[in-house]
């Protein structure tokens, strides 16, 4: 799997677009010093100008305005620093397919945002045409009796929910955050907590409708150009725009959640697996604060799925209720004054963060209402900050405890406090569709992820600390050979050591064939 | 109730991007986002072209298509002030001519002391309307009276970023300073207000007011669509949710309560839809949101300009909060 050796040391001249660039993290570099980032050079704008006129005289006019190029500097990340040449917010299929075909014929780049909720810079233009296909957030026709939507695919996936909750209705699974738009989610995986039952996002996409990287419109299927569909889903926006989608829903229901507190990670772990491997919860994910202060969270969707829990699988959890943990705890650092710090910062995180996880006004007889928006609040609000730092490694069930507790490990070098949080992902499509993706290649039934979320509590890091720290944790991938949920952009240069030349080149010849100017959303993989 | 936070309409600095982490959580109750998906006129979208290093000038457009509704406040995680900052920003913005400037209150009269333990503050809108001031007298009781001077001229030239000195503000809140009770039926007048007064003893806005009385609970039924005025429920959203939470729980009717529990608004009782100046946001296509997937008997409002919004739009009967009380 490792290729690094293949490369030279550090190579300064741009690379020609399609030539994933020697990666800059030398196969001897010491862990944990800080390295270089793996920006790309700015595009030279070599007809720009023919582009932007071309597409004009079609009416499509890109905002070369400065405050709205400005507005697309940097991604959720804040680690990439890029400027579009100009902006242009797609309205319709029709649109994105001339933007392509102009594309092409003056190989002009073209990067596309959805949410840019990105950490690696894939959704930063550096030079060329943002598209931001928000623009297209529509929902264009909800079938309650199949269950399905059909919506523009710049939608977030927070305004569709709103849309099919008038209707009694819900999406089936989607990121615990409300800004990121659908056509993102399903180019990129997306995971949930209830992913290890239903699988990533993308697999909840029964169509879609996507524009080639020359300009063409497809309508794509498991049964209609199948080949684009597996492409273009988990795909990073290598292989086509996708415009619309048609997406499996379901009825809303509340959910009832409860959690289960542990001493020790590995412990948890196993919960975990044996919890998704079973399939006994429609929720199940870790979410940590110290490691010896770990919570298992499980939620359900029905009264009877809750009950068959509590009969079957609760005696076989290690983990305790509050109560129980509380006790235990208090006596842990009773008996060790010295840690009286840490008793402290579990003290606080329990004061405020609990009740953001249970707001009154979310909800209804005990459960929740609205898990998304409770989440995500929380999410932006505890861990949130001008830069995200969420590096993952998404591994096979068996490499899962070695991927974590060695990432634990680098995070406590790293940051006084931090999260991990893990889930499961069913593997519920077809092999190609995961092939180069979040999925590793070597999962089988259920992959494993963990995201390491450092809480940068207001202070200031620089950015190599930052990027030594992600660097550290993405390597323990390369090393034992996992996925991660993100790749691409920064990342750019760990591909070919993650997933070997064999693989990386037979995409980097499909991308070719379809994407013959190398200008959709370029430098992300390719 | 929960304490009601204090809103500074005065703090200075146009907007303070240095806290703005880009989350974007702020524009999904956003109704100019809502209806544009432009993200350059959203209050996020002005914050990070800021951060991004653009000038304030660049910003005036996406500070006049705000209709201050205040959806986007209650969102932030960093806590930001949008409605003030917003404000702020148009009254830099104003000042160098680069925002339209509506009528700027001058030449005030002198306001008459208020001799009433419970003093209404009616706005434009509700001074204007004889039907539901009645009703909203008839409500809230014999020693409620409404307030001579509603301040209205002075909010239109906050509103609108005009300049309003300190001793004209100090002026008109001199005379409310001690009344027991003040009931103010436009959220914005009612933040303002709020911040601005030393230490208002007992103040609230209309509807919350109105809906203390049994009889005013009593008369929403499961088939009404329940409009909150918006600017002052979302400044103070922590204060006023359960309150409504609770009417929805013990009523069953449906509100413009969105899956944040953030209140989205018409429309109508913004500065550019009364002053009929060039707005983008499309009151019709507020009203079609708030009712699309839903199908309510009657509508019932708590803002006097929502009742034209929606008999505009809408063939459904439209009734003021007021209106509804059982006898
Ligand atoms: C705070 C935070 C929390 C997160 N939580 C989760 C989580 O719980 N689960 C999870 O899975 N992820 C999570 N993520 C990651 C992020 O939410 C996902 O990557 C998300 O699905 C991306 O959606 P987006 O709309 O922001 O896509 P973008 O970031 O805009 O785009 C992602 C990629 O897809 C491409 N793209 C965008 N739109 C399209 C389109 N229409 N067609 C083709 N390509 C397109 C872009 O060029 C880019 O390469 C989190 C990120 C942050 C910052
Ligand atoms: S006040 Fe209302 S219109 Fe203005 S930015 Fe906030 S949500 Fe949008
Ligand atoms: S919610 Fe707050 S932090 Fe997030 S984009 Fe809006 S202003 Fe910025």
């Amino acid at each position: 799997m490792n290729n690094a050796g293949k490369y030279e040391a550090f190579d300064i001249t741009p690379p020609q677009p399609g030539i994933i660039p020697a990666c800059p993290v030398s196969p001897d570099a010491l862990i944990g010093i800080p390295r270089q980032q793996t920006n790309p050079c700015l595009w030279d704008g070599s007809e720009w100008r023919a582009f932007v006129s071309e597409l004009a005289s079609k009416e499509i006019h890109v905002d070369e305005r400065n405050a709205s190029r400005l507005l697309y500097v940097t991604d959720a990340g804040g680690m990439a620093y890029g400027r579009p040449g100009g902006v242009l917010i797609a309205r319709s299929t029709k649109m994105v397919a001339e933007v392509m075909k102009a594309a092409q014929k003056y190989g002009v780049p073209v990067t596309v945002r959805g949410g840019g909720l990105t950490t690696e810079g894939e959704t930063v233009a550096f030079g060329g045409l943002q598209l931001d296909m928000r623009g297209m957030s529509a929902v264009l026709e909800i079938d309650k009796e199949h269950l399905t939507v059909r919506c523009e695919a710049g939608i977030y996936w927070h305004s569709l929910a709103e849309a099919l909750r008038r209707h009694g209705l819900d999406y089936l699974s989607a990121p615990l955050n409300m800004t990121s738009s659908v056509g993102g989610t399903l180019g990129v995986g997306g995971i949930d907590i209830n992913s290890p039952r239903l699988g990533c996002s993308a697999d909840q996409a029964l169509a879609i409708k996507i524009v080639t990287p020359t300009g063409e419109i497809l309508e794509c299927s498991e049964s209609e150009n199948a080949w684009w569909f597996n492409r273009v889903l988990l795909g990073y926006g290598q292989f086509g725009v996708i415009t619309e989608a048609t997406l499996r829903i379901r009825h809303f229901t509340p959910l009832t959640m409860h959690y289960f507190y542990y001493g020790d990670l590995r412990t948890a772990m196993e919960d975990l697996v044996m919890l998704c491997d079973e399939d006994a919860a429609d929720y199940a994910g870790i979410l940590t604060m110290l490691d010896r202060a770990v919570n298992l969270l499980v939620a359900f969707d029905t009264d009877e799925r809750e009950r068959a829990f509590f009969t079957t699988w609760r005696k076989r959890l290690r983990g305790f209720g509050e109560l129980g943990f509380a006790a235990r705890t208090g006596l842990y650092y009773i008996l060790r004054p010295w840690k009286y710090r840490e008793a402290l910062y579990l003290l606080e995180r329990k004061r405020t963060l609990l009740p953001e996880l249970r707001p009154a006004h979310h909800l209804s007889q005990g459960k929740i209402v609205d898990r998304t928006v409770v989440f995500s609040q929380a999410v932006w609000k505890f861990w949130g900050g001008r830069q995200m730092v969420i590096p993952d490694l998404a591994t096979s069930r068996e490499k899962f405890f070695e991927a974590v507790l060695r990432g634990n490990e680098v995070c406590k070098k790293y940051f006084p406090h931090y999260t991990l949080y893990c889930v499961g992902i069913k593997i519920v499509g077809p092999p190609e569709r995961y092939e180069l993706s979040c999925i590793p290649p070597d999962a089988k039934g259920i992959a494993y992820g963990c995201e390491f979320e450092p809480m940068l509590e207001g202070r200031t890091y620089s950015r190599d600390h930052l990027q030594s720290f992600k660097n550290e944790i993405y390597d323990i991938g390369v090393d034992i050979g996992t996925s991660y949920y993100r790749f691409g952009g920064m990342m750019k240069g760990y591909i070919r050591r993650v997933f070997g030349d064999t693989l990386v080149d037979t995409h980097l010849a499909m991308k070719r064939s379809v994407d013959p100017a190398m200008v959709l959303n370029r430098d992300v993989i390719f | 109730m929960k304490k009601l936070s204090r809103y500074d309409h005065t703090q200075p600095g146009a907007i303070d991007p240095a806290q703005c982490n880009g989350c974007g959580v702020c524009m999904l109750s956003c109704p100019v986002w809502h209806q544009h998906r432009t993200k350059a006129l959203t209050y996020c979208g002005r914050n990070r072209a800021a951060i991004g290093g653009a000038d304030e000038d660049d910003l005036a457009p996406s500070a006049a298509a705000c209709i201050l509704c205040g959806s986007c406040e209650p969102l932030c995680p960093m806590g930001i002030r949008t409605q003030q900052s917003t404000l702020a920003l148009r009254r830099n913005l104003a000042r160098r001519g680069l925002l339209p400037n509506p009528r700027v209150a001058r030449d005030r009269k002198k306001p008459e002391r208020a001799a009433a333990s419970r003093l209404i503050i009616p706005g434009a809108s509700l001074r204007d309307n004889g039907r539901i001031i009645s009703a909203v007298l008839r409500v809230l009781g014999g020693e409620a009276k409404l307030h001579a001077d509603d301040g209205s001229d002075l909010l239109l030239s906050l509103e609108a970023g005009g300049e309003v000195s300190d001793a004209q503000i100090q002026e008109y809140l001199a005379p409310l300073e001690g009344v027991p009770e003040l009931i103010v039926a436009d959220g914005l007048m009612f933040n303002l207000l709020y911040s601005a007064l030393p230490s208002p003893k007992s103040m609230l806005p209309l509807g919350p007011a109105l809906l203390r009385d049994p009889n005013v609970r009593a008369g929403i039924k499961s088939t009404d669509f329940y409009m909150i005025e918006t600017r002052a429920y979302n400044a103070h959203r922590h204060a006023f949710v359960e309150l409504y939470s609770r009417l929805r729980r013990e009523t069953g009717c449906t509100t413009n309560l969105d899956l944040q529990r953030v209140a989205t608004p018409t429309g109508a009782s913004c500065m550019q839809h009364r002053e009929g100046l060039k707005t983008i946001i499309s009151i019709e296509e507020q009203v079609k949101w708030l009712l699309e997937g839903r199908r309510p008997a009657r509508i019932v409002v708590e803002h006097p300009d929502d009742l034209e919004a929606f008999s505009r739009y809408t063939k459904l009967p439209v009734v003021h909060l007021a209106e509804v009380a059982k006898p």
